[in-house]
């Protein structure tokens, strides 16, 4: 990636070790300096504090109750379409970023309903195999698509075990303001990061507790205060293909 | 000619922003795509909202939109609107209700 140095950036007066030239330049006069074309100390100190950005010390995850979860319904899947601007199948190569799935035990006969998606792995085989880095994993653990620098070459739809990524095949218009997507590139569940950043939960989860079933809970794994840390601390949740050692952000009770 | 804006002062002065408005969206979906920063000043979103024109509700639909009208001229290619809303987001949710 080739960045250009006269656009502001914070990072230089983040630095500890700039911190006595930056106090320096502060007692200056904090108002009038240039640092760059159009941007002055004080909007950097400025917005400092507002922009939050992804932290390492969060990591998001969701724990699906199958148990909860009913055969036939699909308020997640059209949650999601609505929120991503989906078409939710009209083409048969239209993307699909969550699915329902029924799983079947063929001795007993009994039936479990579960949705899948982007599992958001700790360790995701799409970002492994991505030749250009447009797979990449967030701060925060949410696995997204870079699509400015996809170039469609689709090895990450290959080497998911989970089938969560699609490939836009067809023009698109009218893609929603907080989600752009584009022919030619890659893509799957963001875990509804725009959202996520407002401080809201994906779309799914809002939608599955609207129609009463309440399977979906999504938090942060890395807070041992939050709902979600606590019952993944009391009953054994599962990962699907725990075998690939992938550590999912997103666990399965119940299956 | 260029279409008025709606809001009634930019981000930066224009002739900074004629310059290096490029410089700051590359930085900016840098920002809001990989570390997650979402702030207002230098969204490509915001820009949207304050330049669509008032007739096609979009910066780029019609050769004098805003993004278009100096595009044109100057004979470069925008692709951000392949994959980017170039309609403010009440525009868009309307227009998804009709069809």
């Amino acid at each position: 990636m080739k960045h250009d140095h006269n656009t502001p950036q914070s990072d230089p007066v983040a630095t500890p070790s700039s911190r006595r030239g930056f106090l320096g330049v502060a007692a200056v006069g904090m108002a009038g300096i240039l640092l760059a074309p159009g941007v002055r100390l004080f909007e950097i100190a400025q917005a400092a504090p507002a922009v939050g950005g992804a932290s390492s010390k969060v990591r998001w995850g969701m724990l699906i109750d199958s148990g909860k979860c009913a055969s036939g319904c699909t308020d997640c899947v059209k949650a999601c379409n609505t929120e991503n601007g989906l078409s939710g199948g009209t083409l048969p190569t239209d993307s699909q970023w969550i699915r329902k799935l029924d799983i079947k035990d063929t001795h007993t006969g009994a039936i479990q309903s579960l949705p899948m998606m982007c599992q958001h792995c700790a360790e995701p085989p799409c970002v492994d195999v991505c030749p250009t880095g447009a797979s990449f994993k967030r701060a925060d653990g949410i696995v997204l698509v870079d699509k400015h620098i996809c170039i469609g070459c689709r090895y990450c739809i290959m080497a998911c075990p989970y089938k969560a990524r699609s490939f836009v095949h067809e023009p698109l218009t009218h893609q929603k303001p907080d989600v752009p997507r584009g022919m030619g590139t890659a893509e799957a569940c963001t875990l509804c990061v725009h959202r996520v950043d407002r401080g809201e939960q994906p779309a799914c989860v809002n939608a599955c507790a609207d129609a009463g079933h309440g399977a979906i809970i999504f938090g942060n794994l890395n807070d041992p205060e939050s709902e979600i840390s606590k019952r993944v601390a009391s009953y054994p949740s599962r990962q699907i293909r725990e075998n690939l050692n992938l550590n999912t952000g997103v666990r399965y009770l119940g299956i | 000619m260029i279409e008025k804006a709606r809001g009634g002062q930019c981000v930066e002065e224009p002739a900074f922003m004629r310059r290096n408005h490029m410089k700051l969206l590359m930085h900016q979906r840098d920002d809001t795509l990989r570390r997650g920063i979402r702030t207002d000043k230098y969204s490509l979103k915001a820009c949207i909202a304050c330049h669509a024109s008032q007739t096609s509700q979009s910066v780029n639909a019609e050769p004098g939109n805003f993004c278009q009208s100096c595009h044109n001229y100057v004979a470069v290619k925008i692709d951000c609107f392949q994959c980017h809303a170039n309609q403010p987001a009440g525009i868009v949710a309307q227009q998804q209700v009709k069809p």
